[in-house]
């Protein structure tokens, strides 16, 4: 049970397995599959790009210093006059906020300011504070004082937001109590929201901006493991206090709001603006939305009409070979990082496009896996291969194509990559095991010949084909022991068999592969043997123990297995057998064909089986039953019911006669025994003492119906009578034709005997006696026992009558008379 | 678990019983084959076949070579059946063509394989396998016999199919040709289902009918069996006559036994 099925089970294992594995991998999102997941998430939001048209113009404007810009204006890093005089611009031009994407954490120390300053130091300690040296060099110290002017030109704005950086990591300890007001002022801390990012270090603007600047915000991002930006930190926690992002800084701004506003309820939210975002404050960028970019340099030089910039979100922005910051985001590897702030700020105020995790996404997740893996286990084990093939497939891209449609439509990002991944090596797992598995059971079949021909040799065995098993095992490797194991046994079956020279040829076999048991003793007593055999075949006669031969294994008549000789009859030797299949004893008579002349065999072969057959089909309490008749190896046997007991051979003696009633006992139940025969047309022909058995328990059996007509009708033909003929009937004397009366008639003899002692007919030679029974009148048993009733006289005198018709026409008339007669 | 009758009888014409079976409780096999040829070769076939399954589904005699298709569609043990049979056709065919007096031998074979709720079952000729469920008796094995293949083909009506006189005409047998083309099927089965198998020497002799009486009218399916081949007999018993009749039972515990105790008095 276990064995046949083991394959669908361990399928189904397999299938569990594999199961697990995934739920495990999608809960750690283990590393090559996030990277596949991120694969599609970018494929899908490509397709957002161009499904979703440009439709409503982006509110972020984007001042780029760019190449043409650095070429036309100096090297980088520039005065930071230029980018105060941007900021004047916009602020002539009604930009609504202005961001500035690059952080100035250091103070703009230029040689010329310092060395102005010294000399100036020098006047002031000489209280030479006037004269037009002194005013030039004033002049020129405003005028290389850049942070100066930057500082004043956000001062005057006032809509110019500028960007900080956190050195992100593991935060310990409470919040500094320290903070510098501009910090402050740009932080809030919104109880019930969780931390995410944390910050160790914060680099901000020097302080002379910071105090200026409308606001501060981070311009930290987060890469995910493949290295691109697909999300932005809008808030990152440091000290306890979270820090806007520089764009969610702008669009407040942009939006009239304050950092105030900020509330985190199912996402952050801006008044009434509903940011979703992950749960570690992160919010994922659609890249739907390209800012319009002017280079810096046209803005300076006026080619860009000031109307673009009026209330727009405007980002001054580093983009130039060598500087500013390039992204690996889903539209591409080297996109300026501005590309991002500008989505982010997009996406909030839009407030559409977003790209969520919805909150089932997870559970959607697990249960496909699970779905997935339920197929797996279950469905695929029962399928065709060619069916379980188009199932998965056209699930793999069902699946695919719906979480791809949901990513590119609604924005939701729902991760396919586990359970796809989950079916496509199950799949394959599953069915290269089953080709495999398959595979080899082809293997087995190409092997085709050891384990069949073993099977097949051992099935002929079984039937007694023991040639035919021989040839199966010799297409068999006999160096396997196993193979020399089954040349052996079947060897021993050619020694029970009696079939010496095919046993020597097994062993002979084994031998060619080396020693094995003890073959080369069996063969050495079995050459001995078999010569023994030829020997005896016409020794028979004379010890007649040519079946029970030197050899160990027990010799065998048809299935019986022949323990030892019980003795000799008329036919043949009579043997104490075995049914191994009931374990039950029998005794078993065989006819040797050898004593018969070779033209009658096939007449006295047909005889005995026709007469054993039918004496087989009697079964009656007083007649030995017969199981069975078969042919061995030129002996017919004959199996039957073993008899312990005695026959009636030792009471025909004057000195051991049996009481009266006994003898009527069993000459009764022998006549009774003949009329059953009769009545199924089978005449014993030769009945004698020595054929009528007297059991220990006292029950009576005559044995041997029918065989003598099988071994007269040899024997006599050629010319040798065993025994004496005093129990024949004149009929059988003068070879006539007999019935059951002529069964009668020995009977009777038997009876005389039984009672007297003596037989009624006798004579010195055969034909006297022949003569006598034919003719003559046995002695009155009055004679010799004066006591027995008289009607035993009668009875005596009707069964031993000459003519068959005065006789007892049944044995039951026979029966009855004596009964009657002991009665009286 | 199964209960298991087996009664294999000569009939009243034949003059030797060519027909075999083997049953095996604890793996659920159950295996009838109906053997045919000269002589006492029939005898030999049938009971080749049935030693050679017998042998193939014991396991003490170790790992079998798998013989013929593995067909995906069914279970192992099914396809195993389906092996055990062709092997079987190997021996007779090489003992037919190795021995003349088994020249000509063939046998048919029906065997079924429970195991748990599943059967499988495997045939070639016109041995048959029914099924008794909740009163009905329905053959599942197809004849490979001319007749059959007439009938099914609508040459002839059943009536005429009863009454054929080339009916014994198999188109598929065990020692025919080497690689004899073995049905498989499989079904689940219920509890109290029964299973009959039998050679033609039931099935032509006694109506459909009649069976599923016999069978549906007693728990002791030894009788059942008795009953059935001495109405076998009666009507002529022109074959020998086998048949193997098993009953389903799932295992139940004591409340289940009771219950069943109960129900099953109530049922007298």
């Amino acid at each position: 049970m276990k064995k046949w099925k083991s394959s669908l089970l361990a399928d189904g294992l397999i299938g569990l397995l594999l199961t697990v594995l995934a739920l495990l991998a999608l809960y750690f999102q283990w590393g090559p599959l996030e990277k596949a997941e991120y694969g599609a998430y970018d494929l899908g939001l490509s397709l957002r790009q161009n499904t979703s048209a440009q439709s409503t113009g982006s509110p972020v404007v984007v001042v780029s210093i760019d190449d043409a810009s650095i070429a036309g204006i100096g090297r980088w890093p520039w005065p930071r006059h230029y980018i105060a005089q941007m900021i004047w611009f916009l602020q002539q031009a009604d930009a609504k906020v202005v961001g500035v994407n690059i952080i100035f954490s250091e103070p703009d120390l230029n040689q010329g300011l310092m060395e102005i300053r010294t000399i100036l130091k020098e006047f002031e300690s000489g209280a030479a504070r006037a004269g037009q040296l002194f005013t030039l060099l004033k002049e020129a110290e405003n005028r290389l004082d850049n942070d100066a002017r930057l500082a004043a030109s956000l001062d005057e704005s006032k809509r110019v937001v500028l960007p900080l950086f956190f050195q992100l990591g593991n935060a310990f300890g409470g919040e500094r109590k320290d903070m510098p007001a501009a910090l402050k002022r740009n932080s809030v801390s919104i109880p019930g929201l969780a931390s995410g990012l944390t910050a160790i270090e914060i680099i901000p603007p020097i302080p002379e901006f910071a105090e200026k600047a409308a606001a501060l915000g981070h311009l930290n991002v987060v890469a995910d493991r493949d290295g691109a930006v697909r999300s932005e930190p809008l808030l990152v926690n440091f000290e306890n206090r979270f820090f806007p992002s520089l764009p969610l800084q702008l669009t407040l701004k942009y939006l009239n709001y304050d950092i105030k506003d900020l509330t985190a309820r199912e996402g952050l939210r801006i008044g009434r603006l509903v940011i979703p975002v992950l749960p570690d404050n992160r919010l994922l960028m659609s890249y739907s939305q390209l800012p319009t970019v002017y280079s810096f340099i046209d803005v300076v030089s006026n080619k860009v009409p000031p109307e673009a910039f009026k209330d727009k979100i405007v980002l001054i922005a580093l983009n130039a070979v060598g500087l500013g910051t390039l992204q690996v985001t889903p539209l591409g590897p080297n996109v300026p990082s501005f590309v991002s702030l500008s989505n982010v700020i997009t996406d909030i105020i839009n407030n559409r496009d977003f790209v969520v995790r919805p909150d089932w996404a997870f559970w959607v997740e697990i249960a496909m896996v699970v779905l997935f893996g339920l197929f797996l286990a279950l469905a695929i084990p029962h399928m065709k291969a060619w069916l379980s093939a188009l199932i998965s497939l056209v699930l793999l891209l069902a699946w695919c194509s719906a979480s791809l449609f949901l990513l590119v439509s609604q924005g939701w990002w729902i991760k396919m990559t586990y359970p796809a991944a989950l079916l496509l090596v199950g799949y394959i797992v599953i069915v290269s095991k089953r080709f495999l598995w398959t595979e080899r059971t082809k293997e087995h079949m190409e092997a085709d010949g050891i384990e069949t021909n073993k099977m097949l040799g051992l099935s002929f065995q079984g039937q007694g084909m023991l040639d035919m098993a021989f040839d199966k095992f010799r297409k068999c490797p006999v160096e396997d022991e196993s193979v020399k194991e089954l040349v052996y046994n079947l060897g021993l079956d050619f020694e029970r068999k009696r079939m010496f020279n095919k046993a020597v040829a097994a062993y002979e076999h084994i031998r060619t592969a080396g020693s094995f048991k003890d073959v080369d003793e069996r063969i050495k007593k079995l050459k001995v043997a078999g010569e023994t055999m030829i020997f005896g075949l016409s020794g028979a006669k004379k010890d007649g123990t040519v079946l029970i031969d030197s050899a160990e294994t027990k010799p065998t008549l048809g299935r019986y297995e022949i323990i030892k000789e019980l003795g000799r009859g008329a036919m043949g030797t009579v043997y104490l057998g075995k049914d191994p299949k009931i374990n039950r004893e029998v005794a078993i008579k065989t006819l040797r064909y050898e004593d018969i002349d070779d033209e009658q065999l096939a007449e006295v072969k047909k005889r005995f089986f026709r007469e054993a057959e039918a004496a087989g089909r009697l079964s009656h309490p007083n007649i030995v039953t017969i199981y069975d008749v078969g042919e061995d190896y030129e002996i017919a046997y004959m199996a039957m019911e073993l008899l312990s007991g005695s026959d009636l051979t030792k009471y025909a003696q004057k000195e051991t006669l049996l009481p009266l009633h006994e003898v009527v006992r069993i000459v009764t139940a022998t006549a009774n025994a003949l009329d059953y025969a009769h009545e199924h047309d089978v005449v014993h022909r030769d009945i004698k003492p020595a054929n009528i058995m007297v059991l220990k328990n006292g029950e009576v059996r005559v044995a041997d119906f029918g065989i003598a007509r099988v071994v007269t009708s040899s024997k006599t033909q050629t010319g040798v009578v065993l025994g004496t003929p005093s129990y024949m009937s004149p009929e059988q004397i003068a070879g006539q034709k007999v019935d059951g009366r002529s069964d009668l008639f020995s009977l009777g003899v038997v009876l005389y005997e039984l009672l007297t002692g003596v037989k009624p007919f006798q004579g010195d030679s055969i034909a006297t006696l022949m003569f006598n029974i034919t003719t003559g009148t046995p002695p009155r048993v009055a004679e010799q026992l004066p006591d027995l009733p008289a009607a035993f006289q009668a009875i005596l005198d009707k069964a031993l009558a000459k003519d068959r018709e005065q006789r007892y026409q049944r044995g039951s008339e026979m029966a009855e008379d004596l009964a009657q007669a002991l009665k009286s | 678990m199964l209960r298991i009758a087996a009664r294999t009888d000569q009939g009243r014409v034949r003059r030797n019983n060519e027909d075999n079976f083997y049953v095996r409780e604890d793996r659920g096999l159950l295996v009838v084959a109906d053997g045919m040829g000269g002589h006492a070769s029939g005898e030999v076939a049938s009971s080749l076949a049935v030693d050679v399954i017998r042998d193939y589904f014991d396991d003490a005699a170790g790992d079998k070579a798998f013989v013929g298709e593995f067909d995906d569609r069914f279970l192992e043990g099914t396809n195993r059946l389906g092996a055990a049979i062709r092997l079987a056709n190997m021996a007779i065919c090489e003992a037919a063509q190795g021995n003349a007096q088994y020249a000509g031998m063939g046998t048919t074979v029906a065997a079924v394989l429970v195991q748990d709720n599943r059967m499988g079952i495997a045939h070639v000729g016109d041995s048959r396998v029914y099924l008794l469920r909740a009163g009905d008796l329905s053959q599942v094995t197809d004849d490979h016999s001319l007749v059959a293949e007439q009938l099914k083909r609508e040459m002839i009506t059943p009536e005429e199919a009863l009454a054929a006189e080339n009916r014994n005409i198999l188109t598929r047998a065990l020692g025919a040709v080497p690689d004899v083309k073995v049905d498989l099927g499989e079904m689940t089965l219920a509890d109290g289902d029964r299973i009959l198998l039998c050679s033609d020497g039931l099935s032509t002799m006694v109506t459909d009918e009649d069976m599923r009486t016999v069978v549906l009218e007693t728990e002791d399916l030894e009788a059942a069996c008795e009953k059935l081949i001495q109405m076998a007999n009666e009507h002529g018993g022109r074959d020998n006559i086998t048949l193997v009749l098993a009953e389903i039972r799932k295992k139940r515990g004591i409340v289940g036994s009771l219950w069943n105790a109960l129900t099953s008095w109530f049922r007298r």
